[in-house]
């Protein structure tokens, strides 16, 4: 039975990790700008940490699942990412962010694993569902006071202050993964013994139905989901008079708050149940978003509606939030491959959101952006069919009494 | 893994290395061109000098432009300038919040004032509400202060 301060601990983890998060998004393209930086040369940078981001993918799980001692692969990665962002603060040069954009890359995927060991290690499988669900909530919460913190600060401080305070909110995540005690990490897991060479590990795993499957959705959702928000804000950005800042903030900022909300009621959902009917329902609201987004977009008078319309955002968002990693858990059950399979979905996601980007681009440019978000918004619909026919139930057979988690609490 | 980066890292400089770093308010120096047909022409004289007090000169590439409440509302990201060497447009990259949404658009060098606080756009948010975006290749649509008539030139 893990204590309160652990799971304290691990709540506070993700919030903080989120806030460290949030500044290396596209404002690292404004940064640069303001530093003289070309076109070409900040493409170049933010393609080689999107590349190193996907290329470490698998081998970042590989690495976590072979370490015994997840808090200190995290406590490494912390300070990775805190030096990428007093690298970019200090010295905006080639060399040195290309580094902070390789590390950061590296230190992301080892982190975000790592996490998710920790949780799974915390609660073993019967209450991973809800656990699951309170990271998203903290990370969730994390990232919305940051985005309205970092976008003030960016615009009245400094754009390098954003990044000054990254690398200092680095300081309460190292305290908080101190405040995990190593003692509560123990939960029976089912995992066999030594962990295998990744090499024979990988294949089995490519070969499991249900992690191909799931994987494919992941990457359908990514496709689907990343473009949409950056659309939407251009459109804000070009209708919106002079309170398009606050309603581009509201639109960050709400869904963030609605997977707050929702997250670890997502969890219980999959846990009672069971992982298909959450996936198919939550992953619907791809597909409504797109069609109410292609509907608004004519609306140039309303550029509020696009803020109520992001609050699909956060149901799919909470949705993939929780069950990416809980899905992983149940495809890797009685083995040690957790995070070389979290790898693998965060290879899909990833693929999935460079691609979005590019594809929404073209069909604006072609045939305008009401086409592209009915567009996005048929993948989505894919994905959800692809979850209703193809994905197997994963659940335990034996759900877990109500309240198993409280009263680990 | 290592030796990918070092790989990177060891091909990034040279990739780089080519792009200008700060366009600094220079004075207008013509530097000494080397001839090629070197035995007819005799070699051109060094390169003269003139000393710029650096308070009158604004860097342009990257700075921050304020609107008239002094607030920071885009980035100055290109300049375009007709034949005769006269900048014609600004290329900014305008409003967003914490990155996203931006929106580059060109405006015109009339519109820009320079003074000791920094760059200022003489037009407002609500004036640049539906205005269409700067695309590379095509035809340039420049942002007018509604006072100000088109320049007739060579580009119109």
């Amino acid at each position: 039975m893990a204590s309160r301060r652990s799971h304290r601990g691990l709540d506070a983890l993700n919030f903080f990790v989120a806030d460290v998060q949030t500044g290396f998004g596209p404002f690292v393209a404004v940064y640069l700008t303001t530093q003289a930086w070309t076109e070409v040369q900040i493409g170049f940078a933010l393609s080689l940490g999107t590349l190193t981001a996907m290329i470490s993918q698998v081998p970042a799980g590989a690495l976590v699942d072979a370490l015994r001692h997840k808090r200190r692969a995290a406590f490494v990665a912390l300070l990775a990412i805190a030096l990428s962002a007093l690298l970019l603060a200090l010295f905006p040069y080639p060399l040195p962010v290309l580094l902070a954009e390789v590390l950061h890359g590296f230190a992301s995927c080892v982190l975000t694993p790592c996490i998710a060991a920790l949780s799974l290690a915390l609660v073993g499988r019967v209450a991973l569902g809800e656990r699951l669900g309170r990271n998203a909530r903290f990370a969730a919460l994390g990232g919305a006071i940051a985005a309205g913190v970092m976008g003030l600060v960016g615009t009245y401080v400094a754009p390098a202050a954003v990044f000054w305070l990254t690398a200092l909110l680095a300081v309460p995540s190292l305290l908080a993964l101190a405040a995990i005690r190593p003692e509560d990490l123990t939960a029976r897991t089912g995992a066999s013994g030594a962990p295998r060479q990744e090499g024979g590990g990988l294949r089995r795993l490519l070969r499991s139905r249900g992690i191909l499957v799931f994987a494919a959705c992941c990457f359908l959702f990514t496709l689907s989901n990343a473009a949409m928000l950056p659309l939407a804000a251009a459109a804000v950005t070009r209708v919106a008079g002079e309170e398009a800042n606050l309603i581009i903030a509201a639109c960050l900022v709400l869904p963030q708050l609605v997977v707050a909300g929702i997250s670890p009621w997502v969890g219980r959902m999959a846990e009672r149940h069971g992982r298909r009917a959450v996936l198919v329902l939550g992953f619907l609201a791809l597909p409504l978003r797109g069609l109410l987004l292609a509907l608004v977009n004519q609306q140039v008078n309303q550029p509020w509606a696009l803020v109520l319309v992001q609050a699909l955002d956060g149901l799919s968002a909470a949705t993939l939030g929780v069950m990416l990693p809980l899905m992983a858990a149940d495809l890797t059950r009685g083995s040690n491959r957790f995070n070389l399979c979290l790898g693998v979905f965060g290879l899909a996601v990833g693929l999935g959101g460079t691609l979005s980007t590019t594809l929404a681009g073209l069909v604006t440019g072609w045939m305008g952006s009401a086409v592209a978000f009915a567009l996005l918004g048929v993948i989505g619909l894919g994905c959800s069919l692809l979850a209703w026919l193809a994905l197997p139930e994963t659940r335990p057979s034996a759900p877990p009494p109500a309240g198993a988690l409280k009263a680990a609490l | 893994m290592l030796r990918l980066l070092c790989l990177l890292l060891a091909l990034a400089p040279a990739a780089l290395a080519q792009a200008p770093q700060t366009p600094e308010a220079a004075s207008p120096v013509p530097s000494p061109v080397p001839s090629l047909a070197a035995e007819a022409d005799p070699t051109p004289p060094p390169a003269g000098r003139e000393i710029l007090p650096r308070a009158g000169l604004f860097r342009v590439l990257g700075q921050d432009v304020k609107n008239a409440a002094g607030i920071v509302v885009a980035q100055v990201v290109n300049l375009l300038v007709d034949e005769a060497g006269q900048p014609r447009a600004a290329v900014l990259d305008y409003g967003g919040f914490l990155g996203v949404g931006r929106r580059r658009i060109a405006v015109a060098w009339p519109a820009l004032t320079f003074s000791g606080e920094g760059i200022r756009l003489g037009l407002t948010r609500d004036q640049l509400k539906n205005f269409p975006e700067y695309r590379e290749g095509e035809d340039i649509i420049l942002a007018l202060p509604p006072s100000a008539r088109p320049v007739a030139g060579a580009a119109d």
